[in-house]
Formats: structure tokens, C-alpha cells, sequence
């Protein structure tokens, strides 16, 4: 079923959203898929510290701004990777060029949320819970959607019908996105190898007091662990790995684990690494000589594990079965700090890998503007919950209503799965066509104007952002007609400084930025 | 899971304070706890207690070089914290392993004091890692240490310029016209108010974005310099370069009542640092990491309104000295709330201190097993997650903050199975390190009980020293079918009285030994025993 390598032929460029966007109300992509939702897998890659989307996708067409405003951190243009005529990859990246080049690779450019929270430990919880950043939830996206199909877990888990893990951490921390509302899914395994087998104690009675959910919990833990542990190692030692990973990377390790865990026949649906170290405020590069420096060998790191990983899952023929997807609580400034670094930022690029993704970049590069302020990110072209919702419902089959219920209701899906057993998504013309969004004046005072086209009627939501990433108002949300169309916006109540205008049809976004007087 | 407790406020403590009152104290705010320590402190009653708790620690010394020969500056069994790098040799390394083993031995060799556990409370408030430059390191443990019961404000001021913190959160990098904020936004949004909601765009109701960039911009100018030099005059050390000083005037929002930051120079900090503990919210974020530090990890609106309220205002009428408040909560009604006794899942340094020294171990012979000793504990506390020298992230450990886990992060597949382990080499195979083994010997253990050649009150009485609370019938059943299985109880008084009538003989040692390790490690491996 692996008939779509073509692509890696076709002077390896593969089909890119917003050259070929395809409309997604009219297909339900899973009556063909390869695989069924059943069998399918999610590997997470949590990025940890906030991964500098800047100097990771680079921008070619804003490449002379970006270096007036990143002197010393700048990658040399001659040492970017090229992935088209827009778009490059930092040099470390070597591993992610191949698995675009192979047409496995996904990106989705600037992707953060409303109201944009520039705290490690908030946003990563915004993140990880999937919630609004107005709103505290306990329990993680992925827990939820496993909540609707295991409400009792954990009690009498492992069972007859679900005898694995439901999800796994592989590393010695488990990871918030798989907390339930009961209990987290997600086994915490560091080597599957090993299986240690721990005295049950004897059961009793739960004291009344806050003792007794406590004690509660450790006894389940203990036995969880005790019966998955035994499973896990004994699908592990069945499993196989057919390619060479790299050393000394324990990224790579553990990725090896997954898929010795997932050859070896566990029913596992979601595996959760993570890397870190991106917290680069200074050291981001070497002085002098930016491809070196912290920032490289994190993403060195990252692209020989995964592409170890993606060869290995190929040769293991479970292609058709696992996808993965990185992540990070947040970008950086556009503007370095001076200390060969930079600040917690806004948006930045995810990085979706497997067979089954819709390979090609999803998204406008960002406008890098010379006098761009200190406190600017990179402005948000798509919100994370799109990216996760749409894998919810492409990949792991979950209704659309469920998802609004899980992530939230204003939920776009965008074109990040594909159907694996099509070589070629389906395509219709760009409902913006190929024009850009624009603005006038910029510099404006009380009131601006917004121009663009549509090619075709439907949904458009028109938002508009600060510096610091946070929404200042929706504008509208409407059905618009096709033509051309033109908003006059009263700008008089907005801050003064950098004002982003954000236009959104399904999965194409248009993003302007002007800078209110 | 929210509290049921009584709420009486702050109200003193006057009921009973006998075995499971003293024991709750002391395993809150000690490491190690024995029952000669729980009967001492039954001796001295509540109030006496807490003077103990209090008192001045007594100093360990200075960490010295345990093993390594290739250092020409620091002979074995010398400190060397003054000492300087040595070209061609990583110093650092052996350093930084006799540093761990001296914080581990801190930890679970400090007795009736409740230090130990504030140093570990600040460790993670003020959490630093990745400097490898060990004199810095040990610099920054001392003023936890120092400051462990002293005044919080001041500790921020000592802590915004000490070396390793401006090293780690680049704060040396912080400089006029290319302000890094790092240091200034974790200061107030992890050090001293914690974050608020975020009510408008970069407000998060305690601070703003704004000021998080005023207070950068103040801070300005510090700097490091010396670090891992060959010369011993050159000690590492910050100082302050006021070329990189940006001196103008900083405004705040009116989050400070829109204060203007004035003071310009070396002494900025103070005024930034006295400015921060000025806002109302400043006592009330310790206070309530204080909370979840002794009693619970639940904090909602009642214990917000009845608890961390009259906690914050006494810190505050104390000038922020931290002693005077943690005693308030130590010596109150609610402390001794049934409620939140044995409540807690013990942190990894709880645990191994329980399962060693609190079991009797004296491994303080001579140096070297006195470092491996304690080393080895900071390896095991490390792989069940709590690395004294490399902690998760400036945050602290996730088992002491993040919701809705809190301190059952502590517990998972991998640190179970690492637990386990560990029991084994304590019950087992003994624990070695760097060429020496110590295997634990419980027979000296239970010489001290009340009446260890009857079965039955031999395992009650060790569930109670070990766990901390009776055991149930059903559990001394279990523990007796482990001790004697299918036999009757005499078989044990029996054998027990053999061995002590002829305590030379190998044989009837050895199989009393073996028996009482499998008791000992059922009970550490039992999940009660990883609460206190």
C-alpha cells in the first residue's frame, strides 16, 4: 500500500497547501485509510524551553530583514537546506530535509494560541491541557479523548479488552497531555526492557481522610505497574528494529523503544518523548559561528532520532500505522537579546512526520519587519487546537463534535492527515486565490482598511492581535460571497504599536501586520 | 479531593501531643525520623519540639575531597572550596560528587531540625542548574543554607546577585540597550508573586509584561567573572559593570501603583527587590508553597481565606522572616488535623532517608564511606527524580507544583521500579559505592523493641516505626506469613531466643537476619510506607 514515493521524484518538491489547498467539507478522509483508526498510532515530541521557530523554518523571502534583526545569530543563507523557494531548514536539520524530501514531512507555520502566555510553565499547561489560556484545566487533551472511551480507567485496567498501556511516556516523567479526569493513561516507561516486579502490600479499607485517595492511587500504581510492566517487556523482547540509530542521543533511544514497543504488537496509541533544552536565551549560537551552538545540536538531535525512527518504522512496514508530531510551549522574539539568544516569544512551526501525513507546509511564511518591536513574536497563524483536533478526527477517527467538546468550538480542521491509500490529495482552488491580504494605511491612526479576495463563498473570521500575541477583538465571523472584499475597521480603541490582523477561511490564514500610531 | 478539615484558622494546638502527633511533626519537618527522635519529642511536648526544631543547626563542615589524587591544590580529605581549576584536570567532576554526597548527608543527617527541609524547600524555589563550576555551586548551597530559616526578602536580594543564578538565568547577559529578561520574569512569576491570571493583554494581574522589562532593565550591568580559573586569587564571583548599566529611570504598572523605578547603579536591585515585596501579593505566594510544603498539596477558598490569608499577614508583620510564620502553621489546629496526617507522598529524599538512616544505618566510619554513602543516596533520589544537582527546570519539581498530580508525580512505573530496587539492595544485596558496601544488619534494629520474640509484636511494632501508623490485622497476618510462613507464632520465639542465646553462631544469625530483611522489605515496598 506505500504507492505514493513518487512524490520524492517529483524534483522533490511535494505538494504544498497553499499552492493546492483542498476543501475539506467535502471528503471524510477515513473510508480509505490504510489503516484503521483502531490500529493507529501518536508519537508526541514535546520540545521543551520554547523552540526558536525563526532560526528552525527560516523564512528565504525575509531573510535580509531577519539578518538586520538577528546580527549575531543569523545562519549563514549559504548554509540554510532548502526545502523550496521560500522556505529553509537550519542546518542541523539535515535528517528533516530527507524526510521531506521522501514527501513524509508536514509543517504547519506559526502556530500558537490567543492570548499568548510568554510563562514556561503556563504555556506549556495551555498546551498541554489544550485549554484556552483563560481557562484552567486539569486534565490533558489526549486524556480527554481517552476519557470518551475508557470512562471507568483506571479501575480494573488492564483488562481482558485492554490489555496495554492505553498510553506511554517514554523517559522517567509522566506527561500531562494523557492526564484523565480519573487518572493518567500514560506509563511511565523509561527502558521496556526492564521489569521490575513490586510487592502488592495487602488491601484494606481507604481511611476517610485525605490519606485515602492517596493510598488509592499507589496501590493502583503499584499494581498497574506491575501488570503492565510485564506486558510491555514481553511485546518489547518480541518487537524488532531493523535500522541503526544514532549514539549517544537518548531522543533517539527512546524512539527506537517506541518502535520495538510498537513492532512487538502493543495496542498502545500514544507514545510521548521529549527533548530539552530550548530555552535559549543565551548560547543559542556560538559567537561568530551560528550553525554551532546549543540550538544546533538540539535540532541535531532531533532530526538523526527522527529520521532513524521514520527508516526504522518504513522497514517495520508500519508505515500506514504511526504518525508523530513535535511540539513547544512557544516560539521566541524576532528580535535577538543581544546575548546570543532570544526571549520567549509567540508562534512557531510544528513539525508533523509519518507516511500518512499531508506532506507540504501548511501556511504563510511571517512578514519580518526591520523595525520590529522588542517585545514581537512570531504572530500566530494557526491555533494548536486546530492542529491537534484535526489529528483527533483524521487520524484517530474522533467525531468532529467530539473534538469541539474536547478542544473548542470554534475548531477548523486542517489538512495535516492524509488518506494514506490516495497518492495524491484531492485539490480545489484556493478560496483567498493568490492574493494577499493588505492593509492601508500602516502607519494608521483611527481607522484602516483591509482588502482581499475570495475566490469561492464561506466561513471567514477576521481577529485582531497585539504585540504580545493576545487578541484585541474578533471583527467577524460570516459567510462572505465570493469577490473582492474590503473592511474599514475602527482601530481607535486598539493599543497603539504593532496591531496584527489575522484572516481565516478553513485552513488557509492570511496575516497582515500594521502598526498602530 | 478537597480538604474536609476543621477550619480554625491559625488557632493553637492543645490536644494530645503524643506518639502520632510527635511522629506527623517531625516526619513533615525532618528527614530520617527514628523513634528515639518521636520519644524525645514526646519528652519535650509541642512547644519544646518546636524549639528544637529551630534551634541553630550545627555546621557540617565544608565538603572536602573523598578519593581523588590529581587535584595538586586539594589533598584528600581537604576542602576545596576556595581552591582554584587545574589546568589539563576536570576538578569539577570529582567536586561535584563530593558536593551531592554532602547535601545528601545534610539532608538525612540532620536530626531534630527543621533545616534540612527548608534547605530543600529553597533548592526548589530558587532552582539552578547546569553550572559547572562547583566553588559557585557550593556558594549557592551555603546561602540556602544560611537563609534557611532567615528573612525572605533579604534572601532574594542575596540570591538576584549570587553567581549561579546570574549565570543560569542570564542575568550576565543582562545588559543597557540589550536587556534578557530571564532572571526578571522568573523573579516575579516564580520567586516572589507568583503569576496571576492574565486579566488583559501582557497583565497577568500580579505583574505585566511591562514590568518584567523595567525590573531587566534595572538589573542591568551584573555580571560573572573567574569562573574555572587557574588562579587562586582570581575567586569566581559577580560583580557589577556599570558601563552595561542602564540608569534611567524605570516606569512600573499599575500593578505597582505605577512606581518609578529611580534608584540607578550597583544598588538598583535593592530597590527593585524592595519594590516587588512592597506589593500585597508578596507574602501570600510563599505562603501558600509553605502550605503545600508541610501540610497539603489542596489549597482551596477556605484554607485560601482561613489559612494563607493570616499566614501572609504574620510574614508580612514579621518583616518577612520566615521562621516565626512556619512555626504559626506548625503549631496549629490544623497542622494536627487528622486530616492530613500521612497524607503526603513522600519526596525521593523522604524515602531514601526512611528506608536508611531512619532504619538505624551509621555508615559515618571514615571518609570515604561517609561520601559513598551519601552519594549513593543522591544517585538513587536522582533516578526516582529528585536530583539535588540537576533539578527539572527553574521551576522546581514538578511533585511541588504542578496540578492536579502534585506529589503523586513522585510515582510512576519507572520511579516504582527504581524504589524497588532500591529496597533490594537495602533488604538484599547491601548498598555499595565507589569501593565499599554496607549491608544493613536489623538485628540491632529490633534488640531495642519492646518485646521482639513475639511475632505479633515484633512486626507491629516495626509497621509502626516504618510506616508511621499501626498496621491492620490482616497486614501483620501478611507480614507474619512472610516471617514465619505456616507456622505457629512460638516457631519465631523459638528461633529468636536461640540466636540470642548463642548470638556467635553464624547459622542462627544468619537465618534470623534473612528472615527480618524480608519483613523490612515488605514493608518498604508496601504503599503505605511511601506516605508520611
Amino acid at each position: 500500500m506505500r504507492r505514493r514515493k513518487f512524490l520524492a521524484t517529483s524534483a522533490g518538491i511535494p505538494l504544498l497547501f497553499n499552492q493546492l489547498p483542498r476543501d475539506l467539507s467535502s471528503s471524510r478522509m477515513f473510508s480509505a485509510l490504510g489503516s484503521e483508526p483502531d490500529e493507529r498510532v501518536l508519537v508526541l515530541i514535546q520540545l521543551n524551553g520554547g523552540n526558536d521557530g525563526l532560526n528552525t523554518l527560516v523564512p528565504l523571502d525575509q531573510y535580509d530583514n531577519l539578518a538586520a534583526v538577528r546580527p549575531t545569530i543569523i545562519l549563514p543563507e549559504n548554509s540554510l537546506l532548502a526545502i523550496d523557494d521560500t522556505k529553509a531548514l537550519h542546518p542541523s536539520l539535515a535528517g528533516f530535509r530527507d524526510i521531506w524530501d521522501a514527501g513524509e514531512l508536514a509543517i504547519v507555520q506559526d502556530v500558537s494560541y490567543p492570548e499568548q502566555n510568554r510563562s514556561h510553565f503556563r504555556s506549556t499547561d495551555i498546551w498541554h491541557s489544550g485549554s484556552e489560556s483563560t481557562e484552567y484545566l486539569r486534565t490533558g487533551w489526549l486524556g480527554r479523548t481517552l476519557d470518551t472511551d475508557h470512562p471507568t480507567y483506571p479501575t480494573d485496567y488492564p483488562n481482558a479488552d485492554f490489555s496495554d498501556p492505553i498510553a506511554i511516556t517514554v523517559g522517567t516523567t509522566v506527561s500531562d497531555t494523557c492526564q484523565g479526569q480519573a487518572g493518567n493513561f500514560a506509563l511511565t516507561v523509561s527502558n521496556p526492557f526492564r521489569a521490575t516486579s513490586i510487592l502488592e502490600g495487602t488491601a484494606g479499607p481507604l481511611p476517610s481522610t485525605l490519606r485515602g485517595p492517596e493510598l488509592d492511587f499507589l496501590r493502583t500504581s503499584v499494581s498497574q505497574t506491575n501488570q503492565y510492566s510485564a506486558i510491555v517487556k514481553r511485546k518489547a523482547e518480541a518487537g524488532s528494529s531493523l535500522v541503526d540509530y544514532p549514539e549517544d542521543n537518548l531522543l533517539a533511544t527512546r524512539l527506537q523503544y517506541v518502535a520495538q514497543m510498537i513492532s512487538g504488537g502493543m495496542q498502545t496509541k500514544v507514545y510521548v518523548v521529549s527533548l530539552g533544552g530550548f530555552d535559549t536565551h543565551g548560547n543559542q549560537v556560538v559567537d561568530g559561528d551560528t550553525t554551532t551552538g546549543e540550538h544546533a545540536e538540539l535540532l541535531t538531535q532531533l532530526a538523526e532520532a527522527v529520521k532513524a525512527f521514520q527508516a526504522d518504522i518504513n522497514a517495520l512496514g508500519l508505515g500506514e500505522r504511526v504518525i508523530g508530531m513535535t511540539y513547544s510551549e512557544f516560539g521566541r522574539r524576532i528580535r535577538e537579546n543581544g546575548g546570543l539568544g532570544t526571549d520567549h516569544g509567540t508562534a512557531a512551526p510544528m513539525f508533523l512526520f509519518g507516511d500518512c501525513v499531508n506532506a507540504g507546509a501548511l501556511g504563510d511564511n511571517p512578514t519580518i519587519d526591520t523595525q520590529v518591536d522588542e517585545l514581537e513574536g512570531v504572530a500566530m497563524q494557526y491555533d494548536f487546537r486546530d492542529v491537534y483536533g484535526s489529528v483527533l478526527e483524521d487520524w484517530f477517527g474522533v467525531e468532529e463534535h467530539v473534538v469541539r467538546d474536547i478542544l473548542h468550538n470554534t475548531y477548523t480542521k486542517l489538512p495535516v492527515v492524509r488518506n494514506c491509500a490516495d497518492p495524491i490529495s484531492s485539490t480545489e482552488e484556493s478560496a483567498f486565490a493568490k492574493t494577499q491580504l493588505t492593509l492601508a494605511p500602516s502607519p494608521f491612526a483611527n481607522q484602516a482598511q483591509l482588502r482581499f479576495t475570495t475566490k469561492t463563498k464561506g466561513l471567514v473570521r477576521l481577529s485582531v492581535y497585539d504585540v504580545n500575541g493576545s487578541l484585541v477583538e474578533t471583527l467577524f465571523e460570516r459567510r462572505l460571497p465570493a469577490g473582492e472584499q474590503t473592511v474599514n475597521v475602527n482601530t481607535r480603541q486598539y493599543p497603539s504599536g504593532v496591531i496584527i490582523f489575522h484572516l481565516q477561511r478553513g485552513a488557509e490564514v492570511k496575516v497582515v501586520r500594521g502598526v498602530k500610531q | 479531593m478537597v480538604s474536609t478539615a476543621t477550619i480554625t484558622g491559625l488557632t493553637p494546638y492543645t490536644g494530645t501531643f503524643g506518639q502520632a502527633e510527635a511522629n506527623h511533626l517531625l516526619r513533615r519537618t525532618t528527614f530520617a525520623v527514628t523513634q528515639t527522635r518521636i520519644n524525645d519529642a514526646i519528652g519535650k511536648g509541642l512547644e519544646g519540639s518546636l524549639n528544637e526544631l529551630f534551634q541553630p543547626l550545627g555546621s557540617f563542615g565544608e565538603p572536602v575531597n573523598p578519593y581523588f589524587t590529581e587535584d595538586p591544590n586539594v589533598p584528600v580529605g581537604q576542602s576545596w572550596v576556595n581552591a582554584p581549576a587545574v589546568d589539563g584536570v576536570n576538578v569539577n567532576s570529582y567536586r561535584g560528587r563530593s558536593l551531592q554526597g554532602y547535601i545528601l548527608r545534610h539532608m538525612l543527617k540532620g536530626g531534630f531540625n527543621i533545616s534540612p527541609r527548608m534547605w530543600l524547600f529553597w533548592h526548589n524555589h530558587f532552582s539552578i542548574l547546569g553550572i559547572s563550576e562547583r566553588r559557585v555551586v557550593y556558594k549557592n548551597y551555603k546561602l540556602l543554607h544560611d537563609f534557611s530559616l532567615g528573612n525572605f526578602r533579604e534572601l532574594v536580594k542575596q540570591v538576584t546577585i549570587d553567581p549561579s543564578m546570574l549565570n543560569f538565568l542570564n542575568g550576565n547577559q543582562n545588559r543597557a540597550g540589550n536587556p534578557n529578561e530571564n532572571y526578571g520574569r522568573e523573579l516575579l512569576e516564580l520567586f516572589t508573586l507568583g503569576k496571576g491570571d492574565q486579566v488583559a493583554s501582557g497583565d497577568y494581574t500580579t505583574y505585566t509584561e511591562d514590568d518584567i522589562r523595567a525590573i531587566a532593565n534595572a538589573l542591568t550591568g551584573w555580571q560573572t567573572r573567574y569562573f574555572n580559573q587557574e588562579d587562586a586569587a582570581l575567586q569566581p564571583e559577580a560583580y557589577f559593570n556599570s558601563n552595561r548599566h542602564d540608569p534611567a529611570p524605570r516606569q512600573l504598572s499599575h500593578r505597582f501603583d505605577n512606581k518609578v523605578l529611580t534608584v540607578a547603579g550597583e544598588d538598583a536591585y535593592q530597590e527593585v527587590i524592595d519594590t516587588i515585596f512592597a506589593h500585597p501579593q508578596a507574602a501570600h505566594y510563599l505562603c501558600r508553597k509553605l502550605y503545600r510544603w508541610f501540610v497539603f498539596y489542596e489549597i482551596d477558598a477556605t484554607i485560601e481565606a482561613d489559612i494563607i490569608t493570616p499566614m501572609a499577614q504574620a510574614l508580612r508583620a514579621n518583616d518577612f522572616e520566615v521562621a516565626p510564620v512556619i512555626r504559626l502553621l506548625l503549631g496549629s489546629e490544623h497542622f494536627f488535623d487528622i486530616q492530613h496526617r500521612g497524607a503526603l507522598i513522600k519526596s525521593p529524599i523522604d524515602y531514601v532517608a526512611d528506608a536508611t538512616i531512619g532504619l538505624g544505618f551509621e555508615p559515618e566510619p571514615d571518609l570515604i564511606m561517609t561520601y559513598g554513602f551519601y552519594r549513593r543516596m543522591h544517585v538513587e533520589a536522582a533516578e526516582q527524580l529528585l536530583s539535588v544537582d540537576r533539578p527539572p527546570s527553574v521551576a522546581g519539581y514538578p511533585a511541588w507544583h504542578q496540578a492536579p498530580q502534585y506529589n503523586r508525580i513522585w510515582i510512576n512505573a519507572s520511579t516504582l521500579s527504581s524504589k524497588t530496587d532500591f529496597v533490594g539492595f537495602v533488604t538484599n544485596n547491601g548498598i555499595f559505592h565507589d569501593g565499599f558496601r554496607v549491608r544493613p544488619d536489623f538485628i540491632p534494629y529490633i534488640a531495642g523493641f519492646d518485646n521482639p520474640t513475639d511475632p505479633n509484636d515484633l512486626i507491629e511494632e516495626m509497621g509502626l516505626r516504618i510506616i508511621g501508623d499501626p498496621l491492620t490485622s490482616d497486614q501483620v497476618d501478611a507480614l507474619k506469613e512472610i516471617l514465619i510462613p505456616g507456622l505457629p507464632d512460638f516457631e519465631w520465639t523459638v528461633e529468636y531466643n536461640n540466636f540470642l542465646n548463642d548470638p556467635d553462631d553464624l547459622d542462627m544469625r544468619e537465618a534470623v537476619s534473612r528472615k527480618l530483611d524480608a519483613v523490612v522489605s515488605a514493608l518498604l515496598n508496601s504503599p503505605e510506607f511511601h506516605l508520611y
